[in-house]
């Protein structure tokens, strides 16, 4: 899904013109972003929070040499789904039907033995 | 800011009606949240320009554990929401203040 499609829907489900409807979209997007540029957090009840954070530095390395660099303090944004959105990920969700403990559908390795 | 000030500043920017701007709001999430959690089983993910991307995660169920008396419980597998900020975005919130370091948060913004 990109923003086109949020556009059409909006087209379609709330009767705005194309062009208003992109205005719209647009500008709660914009609003997103200039809000957690001023370092305040956006609270979507049933969608989700997006909250800036600030990161103190930290020592880390370059993979590619192993050199020891600093990261630098910096501030990102941080995505917590709504307890309705993760509800709603998981409800019924069985993937390929019941699936028992030592399934694992992506390759990430947490193979663990459970000997007592 | 909450979706309440979201459907305020439509209203006041772009002078549609309190209802419009209410149903525009709850539109515009509410099919990104359909399209995350999809058929109940694929999901589909979503990339905004500038904004970022919502990744639908799925995890594997396993043995977990209670931690408290070690009684080992099946873990069901779920999904989960994956999010990355887009480049606009990055650069937005994480840029320098006139020292050339990106200030701390207020503690009440926190």
């Amino acid at each position: 899904m990109t923003k086109a499609d949020i556009i059409e829907s909006v087209y379609e489900k709330v009767g705005f013109s194309k062009k208003e409807s992109a205005e719209l979209v647009e500008l709660v997007f914009d609003t997103l972003k200039e809000t957690l540029e001023r370092g305040d957090k956006v609270k979507i009840s049933g969608f989700g929070n997006f909250q800036p954070r600030y990161k103190r530095a930290r020592p880390g390395r370059n993979p590619q040499s192993g050199q020891p660099i600093e990261i630098t303090a910096r501030r990102v944004v941080k995505f917590v789904p709504s307890q309705v959105l993760k509800a709603d990920l998981n409800e019924g969700f069985l993937p390929d039907g019941e699936k028992s403990a030592e399934d694992d559908d992506d390759g990430a390795d947490d193979d663990e033995d459970d000997d007592d | 800011m909450l979706k309440s000030d979201l459907v305020n500043i439509l209203v006041a920017k772009k002078g549609v009606t309190q209802k419009q701007a209410e149903a525009t709001i709850e539109v515009i999430f509410g099919s990104m949240k359909d399209a995350l959690v999809g058929d109940g089983k694929v999901g589909e993910n979503i990339e905004i320009r500038g904004l970022g991307a919502f990744h639908v995660k799925h995890y594997g169920a396993y043995q977990g554990r209670n931690p408290k008396t070690g009684e080992p419980i099946a873990v069901r597998a779920k999904r989960g929401i994956l999010f990355r900020a887009g480049k606009e975005l990055k650069d937005r919130v994480n840029k320098p203040g006139p020292d050339g370091k990106v200030p701390p948060l207020n503690p009440n913004q926190q």
